[in-house]
Protein backbone atom coordinates (compact mmCIF):
# COMPACT_ATOMS: atom_id res chain seq x y z
CA UNK A 1 0.00 0.00 0.00
CA UNK A 2 3.00 2.24 0.67
CA UNK A 3 4.43 1.25 -2.21
CA UNK A 4 1.47 2.56 -4.17
CA UNK A 5 0.92 5.68 -2.73
CA UNK A 6 4.65 6.27 -3.26
CA UNK A 7 4.22 5.57 -7.04
CA UNK A 8 0.77 7.48 -7.16
CA UNK A 9 2.78 10.52 -5.56
CA UNK A 10 5.30 10.17 -8.26
CA UNK A 11 2.89 10.81 -10.95
CA UNK A 12 1.66 13.54 -9.53
CA UNK A 13 5.06 14.95 -8.71
CA UNK A 14 6.20 14.09 -12.51
CA UNK A 15 3.66 15.58 -13.71
CA UNK A 16 4.20 18.93 -11.96
CA UNK A 17 7.61 18.55 -13.28
CA UNK A 18 5.87 18.58 -16.73
CA UNK A 19 4.49 21.88 -16.03
CA UNK A 20 7.05 23.13 -14.76
CA UNK A 21 9.12 22.51 -18.29
CA UNK A 22 6.24 23.71 -20.29
CA UNK A 23 6.12 27.20 -18.30
CA UNK A 24 9.28 27.50 -18.54
CA UNK A 25 8.87 27.48 -22.40
CA UNK A 26 6.22 30.72 -21.83
CA UNK A 27 8.51 32.14 -19.36
CA UNK A 28 11.41 32.34 -22.03
CA UNK A 29 9.14 33.50 -24.96
CA UNK A 30 10.53 36.90 -24.10
CA UNK A 31 14.26 35.80 -24.78
CA UNK A 32 13.32 34.33 -27.81
CA UNK A 33 11.21 37.57 -29.11
CA UNK A 34 13.89 39.41 -27.86
CA UNK A 35 16.80 37.21 -29.96
CA UNK A 36 14.48 37.64 -33.04
CA UNK A 37 14.01 41.36 -32.37
CA UNK A 38 17.79 41.85 -31.72
CA UNK A 39 18.19 40.12 -35.42
CA UNK A 40 15.60 41.68 -37.22
CA UNK A 41 17.19 45.18 -36.28
CA UNK A 42 20.56 44.28 -37.69
CA UNK A 43 19.83 42.56 -40.55
CA UNK A 44 17.87 45.70 -41.16
CA UNK A 45 20.71 48.29 -40.22
CA UNK A 46 22.73 46.54 -42.14
CA UNK A 47 20.60 46.24 -45.17
CA UNK A 48 19.58 50.57 -44.33
CA UNK A 49 23.58 51.07 -44.36
CA UNK A 50 24.12 49.16 -47.69
CA UNK A 51 21.23 51.60 -49.25
CA UNK A 52 22.80 54.97 -47.84
CA UNK A 53 26.41 53.64 -49.11
CA UNK A 54 24.97 52.73 -52.17
CA UNK A 55 23.34 56.19 -52.80
CA UNK A 56 25.66 57.98 -51.52
CA UNK A 57 29.36 56.14 -52.31
CA UNK A 58 27.82 54.10 -55.31
CA UNK A 59 27.25 50.55 -54.60
CA UNK A 60 28.39 47.00 -56.37
CA UNK A 61 27.15 43.96 -57.07
CA UNK A 62 30.08 42.37 -54.64
CA UNK A 63 29.01 44.82 -52.14
CA UNK A 64 25.08 43.64 -52.54
CA UNK A 65 25.71 40.04 -52.26
CA UNK A 66 27.90 40.08 -49.31
CA UNK A 67 25.33 42.09 -47.15
CA UNK A 68 22.61 39.52 -49.05
CA UNK A 69 24.53 36.49 -47.77
CA UNK A 70 25.43 37.98 -44.64
CA UNK A 71 21.46 38.92 -44.22
CA UNK A 72 20.76 35.57 -44.18
CA UNK A 73 23.27 34.05 -42.16
CA UNK A 74 21.87 35.91 -39.38
CA UNK A 75 18.45 35.48 -39.95
CA UNK A 76 19.50 31.83 -39.59
CA UNK A 77 21.67 32.50 -36.23
CA UNK A 78 18.78 34.69 -34.94
CA UNK A 79 16.40 31.47 -35.57
CA UNK A 80 19.09 29.15 -34.19
CA UNK A 81 19.86 31.00 -31.26
CA UNK A 82 16.49 31.88 -29.99
CA UNK A 83 15.50 27.98 -29.95
CA UNK A 84 18.43 27.15 -28.40
CA UNK A 85 18.24 29.72 -25.58
CA UNK A 86 14.54 28.15 -24.88
CA UNK A 87 15.92 24.63 -25.26
CA UNK A 88 18.57 25.38 -22.54
CA UNK A 89 16.40 27.49 -20.17
CA UNK A 90 14.18 24.26 -20.38
CA UNK A 91 16.65 21.74 -20.09
CA UNK A 92 17.67 24.07 -17.10
CA UNK A 93 14.89 23.19 -14.90
CA UNK A 94 15.89 21.24 -12.27
CA UNK A 95 13.86 18.09 -11.85
CA UNK A 96 12.66 15.12 -9.69
CA UNK A 97 13.88 17.50 -6.34
CA UNK A 98 11.47 15.75 -4.90
CA UNK A 99 12.69 12.38 -4.80
CA UNK A 100 14.97 11.94 -1.84
CA UNK A 101 11.92 13.21 0.01
CA UNK A 102 9.41 10.73 -1.54
CA UNK A 103 12.29 7.73 -0.71
CA UNK A 104 11.06 8.35 3.12
CA UNK A 105 7.52 6.44 1.85
CA UNK A 106 4.22 8.42 3.37
CA UNK A 107 5.89 10.61 5.43
CA UNK A 108 7.70 12.22 2.51
CA UNK A 109 4.26 11.68 0.34
CA UNK A 110 2.49 13.79 3.06
CA UNK A 111 4.98 16.57 3.39
CA UNK A 112 5.37 16.57 -0.48
CA UNK A 113 1.53 17.30 -0.34
CA UNK A 114 1.51 19.58 2.34
CA UNK A 115 4.18 21.70 0.53
CA UNK A 116 2.23 21.78 -2.76
CA UNK A 117 1.74 25.57 -3.65
CA UNK A 118 -1.56 24.93 -5.67
CA UNK A 119 -2.98 28.62 -7.11
CA UNK A 120 0.73 28.65 -8.18
CA UNK A 121 0.40 25.15 -9.82
CA UNK A 122 -2.77 26.20 -11.65
CA UNK A 123 -1.51 29.42 -12.35
CA UNK A 124 1.74 27.33 -13.88
CA UNK A 125 -0.31 25.38 -15.88
CA UNK A 126 -2.66 28.28 -17.76
CA UNK A 127 0.32 29.99 -18.32
CA UNK A 128 2.06 26.73 -19.42
CA UNK A 129 -0.50 25.90 -21.66
CA UNK A 130 0.01 29.09 -23.36
CA UNK A 131 3.39 29.24 -24.01
CA UNK A 132 3.48 25.70 -25.12
CA UNK A 133 0.57 26.35 -28.04
CA UNK A 134 2.20 29.87 -28.68
CA UNK A 135 6.21 28.43 -29.53
CA UNK A 136 4.61 25.70 -31.95
CA UNK A 137 2.83 28.33 -33.68
CA UNK A 138 5.83 30.53 -33.93
CA UNK A 139 8.26 27.72 -34.82
CA UNK A 140 5.71 27.37 -37.67
CA UNK A 141 5.72 30.94 -38.91
CA UNK A 142 9.69 30.63 -38.58
CA UNK A 143 9.24 27.74 -41.05
CA UNK A 144 7.28 29.21 -43.44
CA UNK A 145 9.18 32.42 -43.46
CA UNK A 146 12.39 30.32 -44.26
CA UNK A 147 10.46 28.71 -46.66
CA UNK A 148 9.74 31.69 -48.56
CA UNK A 149 13.16 33.16 -48.13
CA UNK A 150 14.45 29.55 -49.73
CA UNK A 151 11.89 29.30 -52.68
CA UNK A 152 12.49 33.16 -53.28
CA UNK A 153 16.27 32.55 -53.67
CA UNK A 154 15.82 29.30 -55.57
CA UNK A 155 14.03 31.51 -58.08
CA UNK A 156 16.28 34.06 -58.27
CA UNK A 157 19.17 32.18 -58.42
CA UNK A 158 17.70 28.80 -59.96
CA UNK A 159 14.23 29.26 -61.99
CA UNK A 160 14.97 32.39 -63.13
CA UNK A 161 18.19 31.80 -65.25
CA UNK A 162 18.40 27.99 -65.99
CA UNK A 163 14.42 27.28 -67.13
CA UNK A 164 13.26 31.31 -67.10
CA UNK A 165 10.24 30.66 -64.55
CA UNK A 166 9.46 33.27 -62.05
CA UNK A 167 7.66 32.75 -58.79
CA UNK A 168 5.46 35.97 -58.16
CA UNK A 169 5.11 36.68 -53.97
CA UNK A 170 1.45 35.20 -53.38
CA UNK A 171 2.62 31.94 -54.88
CA UNK A 172 6.00 32.01 -53.28
CA UNK A 173 3.86 32.75 -49.76
CA UNK A 174 0.88 30.31 -50.07
CA UNK A 175 3.50 27.15 -51.44
CA UNK A 176 5.80 27.95 -48.67
CA UNK A 177 3.07 27.92 -46.01
CA UNK A 178 1.39 24.92 -47.69
CA UNK A 179 5.17 23.23 -47.30
CA UNK A 180 5.25 24.63 -43.47
CA UNK A 181 1.75 22.99 -42.47
CA UNK A 182 2.94 19.67 -43.72
CA UNK A 183 6.05 19.82 -42.09
CA UNK A 184 4.63 21.01 -38.85
CA UNK A 185 1.41 19.43 -38.82
CA UNK A 186 2.27 16.58 -36.93
CA UNK A 187 3.89 18.51 -34.27
CA UNK A 188 0.73 20.85 -34.22
CA UNK A 189 -1.54 18.40 -33.69
CA UNK A 190 0.37 17.17 -30.98
CA UNK A 191 0.58 20.67 -29.05
CA UNK A 192 -3.37 20.71 -29.86
CA UNK A 193 -3.72 17.61 -27.95
CA UNK A 194 -1.64 18.44 -25.07
CA UNK A 195 -3.01 21.72 -24.67
CA UNK A 196 -6.28 19.49 -23.99
CA UNK A 197 -4.32 17.42 -21.40
CA UNK A 198 -2.78 20.49 -19.85
CA UNK A 199 -6.74 21.49 -19.33
CA UNK A 200 -7.54 18.31 -18.22
CA UNK A 201 -4.90 17.89 -15.86
CA UNK A 202 -5.77 21.05 -14.49
CA UNK A 203 -9.65 20.03 -13.56
CA UNK A 204 -8.37 17.03 -11.91
CA UNK A 205 -5.92 18.67 -9.61
CA UNK A 206 -8.68 21.37 -9.23
CA UNK A 207 -10.75 19.10 -7.98
CA UNK A 208 -7.62 16.97 -5.72
CA UNK A 209 -6.87 20.41 -3.87
CA UNK A 210 -10.38 20.87 -2.97
CA UNK A 211 -11.10 17.38 -1.62
CA UNK A 212 -7.72 16.89 0.32
CA UNK A 213 -8.44 20.89 1.49
CA UNK A 214 -11.64 19.78 3.29
CA UNK A 215 -10.97 16.24 4.60
CA UNK A 216 -9.15 16.14 7.86
CA UNK A 217 -7.68 12.60 8.83
CA UNK A 218 -9.37 11.15 12.37
CA UNK A 219 -7.16 9.17 14.42
CA UNK B 1 4.58 9.71 29.91
CA UNK B 2 4.93 13.00 31.96
CA UNK B 3 6.06 16.61 31.54
CA UNK B 4 5.08 18.70 28.47
CA UNK B 5 1.80 19.58 27.52
CA UNK B 6 0.39 18.06 24.47
CA UNK B 7 -0.51 19.54 20.99
CA UNK B 8 -3.40 20.72 19.79
CA UNK B 9 -3.20 20.04 16.03
CA UNK B 10 -0.25 17.62 14.82
CA UNK B 11 1.30 17.72 11.76
CA UNK B 12 0.37 14.25 9.86
CA UNK B 13 3.83 14.47 8.57
CA UNK B 14 5.40 14.55 12.24
CA UNK B 15 3.17 11.89 12.62
CA UNK B 16 3.77 9.54 10.43
CA UNK B 17 7.57 9.80 10.67
CA UNK B 18 7.73 9.17 14.27
CA UNK B 19 5.24 5.53 13.52
CA UNK B 20 7.09 4.83 10.55
CA UNK B 21 10.90 4.85 12.68
CA UNK B 22 8.89 2.79 15.66
CA UNK B 23 7.64 0.43 12.90
CA UNK B 24 11.01 -0.44 11.50
CA UNK B 25 12.96 -0.59 14.58
CA UNK B 26 10.71 -1.69 17.25
CA UNK B 27 11.36 0.12 20.65
CA UNK B 28 13.58 3.01 21.08
CA UNK B 29 14.81 5.55 23.73
CA UNK B 30 13.35 9.00 23.38
CA UNK B 31 17.34 10.80 22.38
CA UNK B 32 17.59 7.50 20.23
CA UNK B 33 13.89 8.55 18.37
CA UNK B 34 14.48 12.29 18.44
CA UNK B 35 17.58 11.50 16.08
CA UNK B 36 16.18 8.86 13.80
CA UNK B 37 13.32 11.43 13.16
CA UNK B 38 14.64 14.42 12.98
CA UNK B 39 13.09 16.69 15.70
CA UNK B 40 14.21 17.84 18.48
CA UNK B 41 13.79 16.76 21.89
CA UNK B 42 11.32 19.06 23.12
CA UNK B 43 9.27 18.62 20.27
CA UNK B 44 9.44 15.01 19.97
CA UNK B 45 8.45 15.05 23.78
CA UNK B 46 4.83 16.71 22.94
CA UNK B 47 4.40 14.42 19.82
CA UNK B 48 5.01 11.42 22.18
CA UNK B 49 2.64 12.86 24.71
CA UNK B 50 0.03 13.63 22.00
CA UNK B 51 0.56 10.04 20.89
CA UNK B 52 0.44 8.30 24.14
CA UNK B 53 -3.00 10.39 24.73
CA UNK B 54 -4.40 8.65 22.04
CA UNK B 55 -3.07 5.55 22.32
CA UNK B 56 -0.61 5.14 19.26
CA UNK B 57 2.09 5.09 21.32
CA UNK B 58 3.54 3.35 25.10
CA UNK B 59 6.68 3.51 27.01
CA UNK B 60 7.60 0.78 28.81
CA UNK B 61 9.65 0.32 32.21
CA UNK B 62 13.06 1.33 31.19
CA UNK B 63 11.33 4.21 29.48
CA UNK B 64 12.16 2.99 25.66
CA UNK B 65 9.03 3.99 23.16
CA UNK B 66 6.90 1.39 21.20
CA UNK B 67 4.15 1.31 18.48
CA UNK B 68 0.71 0.26 20.20
CA UNK B 69 -1.46 -1.99 17.96
CA UNK B 70 -3.51 0.95 17.15
CA UNK B 71 -0.61 3.01 15.99
CA UNK B 72 0.64 0.70 13.72
CA UNK B 73 -3.17 0.60 12.49
CA UNK B 74 -3.56 4.38 12.38
CA UNK B 75 -0.75 4.52 10.29
CA UNK B 76 -2.52 1.96 7.59
CA UNK B 77 -5.37 4.25 7.58
CA UNK B 78 -3.26 7.09 6.85
CA UNK B 79 -1.69 5.45 4.10
CA UNK B 80 -5.33 4.51 2.91
CA UNK B 81 -6.99 7.85 3.58
CA UNK B 82 -4.18 9.79 1.24
CA UNK B 83 -4.47 6.73 -1.54
CA UNK B 84 -8.42 7.70 -1.48
CA UNK B 85 -7.66 11.06 -2.94
CA UNK B 86 -4.43 10.46 -4.77
CA UNK B 87 -5.66 7.34 -6.07
CA UNK B 88 -8.24 9.01 -7.71
CA UNK B 89 -6.36 10.95 -9.87
CA UNK B 90 -5.94 10.44 -13.47
CA UNK B 91 -2.87 12.48 -15.23
CA UNK B 92 -3.21 12.70 -19.23
CA UNK B 93 0.16 11.52 -21.08
CA UNK B 94 2.02 15.02 -21.20
CA UNK B 95 5.35 14.76 -23.39
CA UNK C 1 10.26 44.22 -16.42
CA UNK C 2 13.94 45.14 -17.90
CA UNK C 3 13.38 42.55 -20.50
CA UNK C 4 9.48 44.12 -21.41
CA UNK C 5 11.35 47.55 -21.97
CA UNK C 6 13.82 45.96 -23.85
CA UNK C 7 12.39 44.25 -26.10
CA UNK C 8 9.74 47.52 -26.44
CA UNK C 9 12.88 49.63 -27.32
CA UNK C 10 13.64 46.93 -30.44
CA UNK C 11 10.58 46.60 -31.40
CA UNK C 12 9.91 50.59 -31.87
CA UNK C 13 13.84 50.49 -33.47
CA UNK C 14 12.21 47.84 -35.86
CA UNK C 15 9.21 50.27 -36.87
CA UNK C 16 11.85 53.06 -37.38
CA UNK C 17 13.73 51.48 -39.37
CA UNK C 18 11.29 49.94 -41.55
CA UNK C 19 9.86 53.54 -42.01
CA UNK C 20 14.11 54.45 -43.00
CA UNK C 21 13.95 51.07 -45.42
CA UNK C 22 10.75 52.49 -46.98
CA UNK C 23 12.10 56.07 -48.05
CA UNK C 24 14.72 54.30 -50.61
CA UNK C 25 13.40 53.47 -54.18
CA UNK C 26 15.12 52.06 -56.84
CA UNK C 27 14.14 52.34 -61.19
CA UNK C 28 15.96 50.58 -63.37
CA UNK C 29 14.93 49.58 -67.26
CA UNK C 30 17.13 48.76 -70.96
CA UNK C 31 15.81 49.09 -74.07
CA UNK C 32 17.42 49.42 -77.72
CA UNK C 33 17.83 52.40 -79.58
CA UNK C 34 16.29 53.55 -82.45
CA UNK C 35 19.12 54.20 -84.95
CA UNK C 36 16.98 56.75 -87.24
CA UNK C 37 16.23 59.28 -84.85
CA UNK C 38 17.24 60.10 -81.60
CA UNK C 39 16.30 58.93 -77.85
CA UNK C 40 17.11 60.44 -74.83
CA UNK C 41 17.44 59.31 -71.29
CA UNK C 42 15.72 60.96 -68.39
CA UNK C 43 15.96 60.93 -64.44
CA UNK C 44 13.23 63.05 -63.01
CA UNK C 45 13.42 63.17 -58.84
CA UNK C 46 12.10 65.10 -56.20
CA UNK C 47 14.10 68.00 -54.86
CA UNK C 48 14.47 66.56 -51.70
CA UNK C 49 15.79 63.14 -52.63
CA UNK C 50 19.41 62.29 -53.15
CA UNK C 51 19.62 60.00 -56.01
CA UNK C 52 22.53 58.11 -58.08
CA UNK C 53 22.24 56.86 -61.56
CA UNK C 54 24.62 54.09 -63.74
CA UNK C 55 24.32 54.26 -66.91
CA UNK C 56 25.29 51.00 -69.47
CA UNK C 57 25.59 51.68 -72.88
CA UNK C 58 26.22 48.83 -75.37
CA UNK C 59 26.60 49.57 -78.74
CA UNK C 60 26.33 46.58 -81.65
CA UNK C 61 29.23 45.02 -83.17
CA UNK C 62 30.70 47.45 -85.79
CA UNK C 63 28.73 50.28 -84.62
CA UNK C 64 28.53 53.81 -82.68
CA UNK C 65 26.63 55.26 -80.32
CA UNK C 66 27.28 59.02 -79.34
CA UNK C 67 26.18 60.43 -76.18
CA UNK C 68 24.97 64.57 -76.26
CA UNK C 69 24.94 66.11 -72.46
CA UNK C 70 23.11 69.37 -72.07
CA UNK C 71 26.44 71.34 -71.12
CA UNK C 72 26.94 70.66 -75.39
CA UNK C 73 29.79 67.93 -74.47
CA UNK C 74 29.44 64.96 -76.44
CA UNK C 75 30.72 61.67 -76.57
CA UNK C 76 31.22 58.71 -79.17
CA UNK C 77 31.18 54.82 -78.23
CA UNK C 78 32.30 51.47 -80.21
CA UNK C 79 32.43 49.58 -77.07
CA UNK C 80 30.55 49.08 -73.56
CA UNK C 81 31.07 52.47 -71.64
CA UNK C 82 29.24 52.84 -68.42
CA UNK C 83 29.54 56.16 -66.22
CA UNK C 84 27.51 56.76 -62.90
CA UNK C 85 26.43 60.26 -61.58
CA UNK C 86 25.55 61.54 -58.01
CA UNK C 87 22.19 64.05 -58.02
CA UNK C 88 22.19 65.48 -54.67
CA UNK C 89 19.14 66.55 -52.97
CA UNK C 90 18.82 70.63 -53.16
CA UNK C 91 15.36 71.03 -50.72
CA UNK C 92 14.19 69.63 -47.84
CA UNK C 93 11.20 66.92 -47.62
CA UNK C 94 9.27 69.84 -45.52
CA UNK C 95 9.67 72.71 -48.16
CA UNK C 96 6.79 73.94 -49.55
CA UNK C 97 7.09 74.84 -53.00
CA UNK C 98 4.73 77.98 -55.14
CA UNK C 99 2.55 76.27 -57.59
CA UNK C 100 3.47 75.89 -61.42
CA UNK C 101 4.43 73.10 -63.72
CA UNK C 102 5.59 69.95 -62.40
CA UNK C 103 6.83 66.50 -64.10
CA UNK C 104 3.35 64.60 -63.74
CA UNK C 105 4.47 61.19 -63.03
CA UNK C 106 6.50 62.50 -59.85
CA UNK C 107 5.10 62.84 -56.48
CA UNK C 108 5.82 61.72 -53.27
CA UNK C 109 4.55 58.47 -53.46
CA UNK C 110 6.52 57.82 -56.70
CA UNK C 111 9.49 60.49 -56.31
CA UNK C 112 12.20 59.30 -58.57
CA UNK C 113 11.50 58.23 -62.11
CA UNK C 114 13.63 57.12 -65.29
CA UNK C 115 12.43 56.76 -68.94
CA UNK C 116 14.39 56.56 -72.30
CA UNK C 117 12.48 58.71 -74.69
CA UNK C 118 12.31 57.75 -78.35
CA UNK C 119 12.49 60.56 -81.31
CA UNK C 120 12.89 63.38 -79.19
CA UNK C 121 12.32 66.78 -80.31
CA UNK C 122 13.13 70.71 -79.61
CA UNK C 123 9.58 70.45 -77.75
CA UNK C 124 11.14 67.63 -75.78
CA UNK C 125 14.27 69.25 -74.98
CA UNK C 126 12.44 72.46 -73.81
CA UNK C 127 10.69 70.21 -71.55
CA UNK C 128 13.66 68.65 -69.97
CA UNK C 129 15.69 71.93 -69.29
CA UNK C 130 12.24 73.41 -68.44
CA UNK C 131 11.93 75.47 -64.68
CA UNK C 132 10.53 73.03 -61.94
CA UNK C 133 10.08 73.94 -57.91
CA UNK C 134 9.57 70.42 -56.54
CA UNK C 135 11.57 68.35 -58.95
CA UNK C 136 15.19 67.79 -60.68
CA UNK C 137 15.69 66.24 -64.15
CA UNK C 138 18.75 65.01 -65.50
CA UNK C 139 18.92 63.63 -69.14
CA UNK C 140 20.76 63.10 -71.76
CA UNK C 141 20.70 62.61 -75.42
CA UNK C 142 22.09 59.43 -77.36
CA UNK C 143 22.07 58.09 -80.87
CA UNK C 144 23.19 55.00 -82.82
CA UNK C 145 22.74 51.39 -83.39
CA UNK C 146 22.93 49.51 -79.39
CA UNK C 147 21.10 49.69 -76.23
CA UNK C 148 21.46 51.51 -72.72
CA UNK C 149 20.20 50.19 -69.67
CA UNK C 150 20.24 52.27 -66.42
CA UNK C 151 19.53 51.26 -62.59
CA UNK C 152 18.78 54.75 -60.27
CA UNK C 153 18.60 54.65 -56.48
CA UNK C 154 17.66 56.89 -54.25
CA UNK C 155 17.07 58.11 -50.54
CA UNK C 156 14.20 60.92 -49.67
CA UNK C 157 15.47 61.83 -46.36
Amino acid sequence: MEQLLSSKMAELLNVLDQVKRYREIAASMIDFAIIISATAVAVLILNVSRNLWTVFYGGSVALGTIIGNVSILLIILGIVGGILRVTLRVNAVKLEEWKSTLNEGTPGAIKLLQELRWETIFNDIRYAKLGFSLYGIIIMILCWVNGAVFLYLLGVAFLGHVIHLSLNPIAIGLISLVFALALRNKDLRERYEQAGHLDSLLWELRWFESEFRRADFKT
Amino acid sequence: MNSEEPISKPDLYVLARVIKVLKERNKLNRTTLATYTGLSYDRLIKYLAWMSDKGLVQCDSDDDVFLTKLGAETYDELVKWILQYVGKLRFPKLS
Amino acid sequence: MKKTWLLFTLLLAIAILITLISSFYSVSEGEHIDPSSVSAVVISKERYVSLRAHFYIHPFPNSTMTLSFPNGSQKTVTTSYNFEVFLPKTALPIEIFPPGPEVAYISDEHPIDAQIIANITNDTIRDFNGTYFRVSVYWFAIQGNGSVSFSAYGVAI
